[in-house]
């Protein structure tokens, strides 16, 4: 089974936050990166990650709720986050492999990536087409370091 | 609305953290930015410090328009007295750490006095602490960075930070940022490294309220239209500055051996296009940036140099390391300005340097024993990569260059061709060929410096901003685009916007953006007679640091000696056709003879004599 999910092109992220600022506009009103569901990462040398939930097939988030907070989207079959339900105890940040749920500044409950209900600015606003809406069949199984990894490896970065 | 609201200050001498509220109203005059952090230190600190002292104060600047959704704000300058020329020095850089400085609440971060063992600071929004730097002293930027993040253990942090070359004090050091970014002009980090400051790291979760959130999204979406549209910026998108290599060349600009010539045979092969080709893997921008005009440059094959990693490389270098030192290997150079960010050395400076240095060699003012028998020819680039070690470190001969070509001529002779005004040393953009960058470089605030105006294009038949044609090698009508180009940079430094985005921008939108962002009633004339002011106000400082009218002056080379070949070949400008453009420049500006401002000037400003 594959599922939508937006699909990152590493290579192509050139670290310039437009996904943050425009996530965090549509979803809080205003540009506050700290409340963005998208978020880059830097890794030495000069290599910029995006991070958003891949809406994962076998979501550990959901697994590990103690609150049952987690549900599909009947549309867009993302996963999301029943607001009323979710106490912020944190165990779905730790238990996401890829680093893509966060907790809201002020709320201080879990908030990540909802798709925008099937047409996601961030999608619209990266200049680099680095951000894809698309199907994917894979889950989340890696972390920021491995990734960081794997794209010094393809560029030949030797240390 | 517009900024963050907040001024922090940091005494590393006794500890002191404060915090006090930004006054819109007091600061409305200066915009933020280059011109209000050019008046905190225009009153905050004594006449003719000592820039290396503990009295000399650093300011973190960003303005109302940073870290707002407008493209391309993501700019910063730091500003202090210049170790290099004793002069005011704004240096701006990009990267991501203005819009976390104002995330975490503040517009200005303002660093005196002078810490007894090196330190760090690290702000985490209201969170400020001072921390023990000992383990990173001697480190370089690219590890300091690493380092700082594995030790705070958040990779979202931002950090600025010096390496070696700012530790020994070398008056070119600059900070680095996110990297690859550097504050790299006029010395900022030997000012740090002065105060044993060896990073600024910040992280912030605030955000920006704005005063008009309708109408300024009205023009934000504008702005982004325009810049997707821009025909000229997709070359700028694609290549960088790096586009302008070969076109420079062309048109005799390109300063060449120590500026001995305009012209480089080499050209084709340090251009964005063969930067494209041979060492770029994929493209970095800044906070918020479309234009994305930076690169990551991977050096590989089994080049001698294979394994360097630097963003870049930008145009001014391919210009100082390359073709004035007469290098045209483009992965040398790529190396040469890895090293530079590395070791925390500013690129046009270490380069000018070097390529002086060439030229003393060559001459027999620097002998074979001084090298320790590096031949320092033009064209040799394992000699230029050592020399930018020896410097960081003052080692050998390293030791006199790490002062800049001033000191060093003023020590050992080859004055007539030390290519620096104010003792800055000079950009690529040579001058022969377009008289109008001479006064344009005579003038600048901050000595020999392409960024406060740039009139090469009303040489070359552009019309002027008052709507002239000018004849391009004529002294005549070449003050006042000068002029009124240094006012308006001067204003959008303030806000704080990226040169590379105001053409396509705007003045017009930027006045729209900023009075929506702010609920001030900007306009155009406003906005230029602001820049005057700040102009005139880092006038006013130079002058009480010293400044004479002899410092409005160029290298000899340039009045002397004929460019040898290109479309200006025989072409110079005379000492005495600088003299017509001085003295008009003074008049337009509303200076008297010695170009100190006239009082009706200042009271039309609103300026005062004194702090």
């Amino acid at each position: 089974m594959t599922h939508e999910a937006i699909v990152v092109d590493q290579m192509k992220c050139n670290g310039c936050q437009i996904c943050e600022i425009h996530c965090s506009r549509i979803k809080e009103g205003k540009v506050w990166l700290q409340a963005s569901r998208i978020r880059i990462f830097p890794f030495y040398p000069g290599i910029d990650i995006a991070v958003v939930c891949q809406q994962c097939e076998n979501a550990p988030c959901m697994e590990v709720c103690p609150v049952d907070a987690f549900y599909r989207d009947e549309k867009t079959n993302a996963v999301l986050i029943d607001q009323e339900k979710c106490v912020g105890c944190g165990k779905c940040i730790e238990g996401c492999p890829l680093g893509a749920i966060h907790l809201h500044p002020t709320t201080k409950k879990a908030i990540k990536c909802d798709l925008c209900g099937g047409d996601p600015e961030c999608v619209k606003r990266c200049p680099e087409g680095a951000l894809e809406y698309r199907m994917t069949p894979f889950d989340a199984k890696k972390n920021l370091k491995e990734i960081a990894e794997d794209i010094k490896k393809m560029i030949m970065i030797v240390e | 609305m517009g900024f963050s609201g907040k001024i922090l200050s940091i005494n590393l001498g006794n500890g002191n953290i404060k915090t006090v509220p930004l006054d819109p109203d007091n600061i409305r005059d200066f915009i933020g930015g280059k011109g209000y952090a050019a008046k905190l230190l225009w009153e905050n600190t004594k006449p003719k410090i000592d820039p290396l002292g503990s009295e000399n104060l650093i300011i973190l600047a960003t303005g109302p328009l940073t870290a707002t959704r407008i493209p391309a704000t993501g700019r910063m300058c730091f500003v202090t007295k210049s170790p290099l020329t004793n002069t005011y020095n704004d240096s701006h850089v990009g990267g991501h750490f203005a819009s976390e400085m104002k995330y975490a609440g503040y517009d200005f971060i303002i660093i005196k006095g002078k810490s007894e063992s090196p330190v760090y600071v690290y702000i985490k929004d209201e969170d400020v602490q001072i921390l023990d730097a000992t383990s990173l002293w001697g480190k370089d930027s690219f590890e300091t960075e690493e380092k700082i993040r594995d030790m705070l253990g958040d990779r979202r942090v931002r950090v600025a930070s010096i390496g070696p070359a700012g530790e020994n004090l070398v008056r070119y050091a600059c900070v680095n940022i996110d990297l690859y970014r550097q504050a790299a002009r006029g010395g900022v980090g030997a000012v740090m490294g002065s105060k044993n400051l060896k990073a600024i790291v910040v992280r912030g979760s605030g955000f920006i309220e704005i005063h008009d959130p309708d109408k300024f999204d009205k023009y934000v979406e504008e702005s982004y239209k325009a810049i997707e549209m821009d025909k000229n910026l997709y070359t700028m998108k694609r290549w960088g500055t790096g586009r302008s290599v070969v076109w420079s060349s062309s048109q005799s600009l390109y300063p060449t051996k120590n500026y001995q010539s305009a012209t480089f045979k080499g050209a084709e092969k340090l251009s964005g296009e063969a930067m494209e080709r041979q060492i770029w893997i994929k493209r970095k921008a800044c906070f918020g940036c479309p234009i994305h005009c930076g690169h990551l440059a991977v050096i590989r094959g089994d080049s001698k140099y294979s394994g360097g990693v630097v963003e870049g490389i930008e145009y001014e270098t391919t210009a100082l390391l390359g073709a004035d030192c007469g290098i045209d290997d483009l992965e040398a150079v790529t190396c040469a300005n890895m090293l530079c960010d590395k070791l925390g050395l500013d690129t046009l400076s270490t380069g000018g340097t070097i390529a002086w240095a060439m030229e003393c060699y060559e001459k027999g003012l620097i002998t074979d024993e001084e090298t320790n028998g590096l031949e320092l020819k033009f064209g040799n680039d394992k000699a230029m990569i050592e020399m930018i070690k020896n410097i960081a470190h003052r080692k050998g001969l390293g030791n006199l260059l790490a002062e800049g070509v001033k000191i060093a001529s003023e020590k050992i002779g080859g004055k007539e061709f030390a290519m620096h005004v104010k003792g800055l040393e000079l950009p690529g953009w040579a001058i022969r060929a377009a008289p109008s960058m001479g006064i344009a470089y005579a003038t600048a605030d901050r000595g020999g410096c392409h960024q406060r105006a740039w009139p090469i294009s009303y040489d070359l038949g552009s019309k002027t901003p008052d709507g002239k044609i000018l004849e391009r090698f004529s002294p005549e009508g070449k003050a006042y685009p000068t002029k009124y180009q240094q006012d308006v940079t001067a204003s959008l430094y303030s806000l704080i916007a990226c040169d590379f985005a105001t053409g396509t921008i705007g003045v017009d939108r930027y006045i729209n953006l900023l009075n929506a962002a702010t609920g001030w009633d900007y306009n155009k004339e406003e906005l230029i007679k602001t820049g005057e002011r700040i102009w005139n106000l880092t006038r006013l400082y130079n002058i009480r640091e010293g400044l004479k009218k002899e410092d409005d002056s160029l290298p000899e080379r340039i009045h002397n000696d004929p460019l040898p070949e290109g479309v200006a070949k025989g072409k110079k400008l005379p000492k005495k056709n600088f003299d017509i453009m001085l003295k008009e420049y003074y008049k337009i500006r509303g200076w008297d003879e010695n170009g100190v401002p006239k009082k009706e000037t200042l009271e039309r400003l609103g300026l005062k004599q004194k702090p």
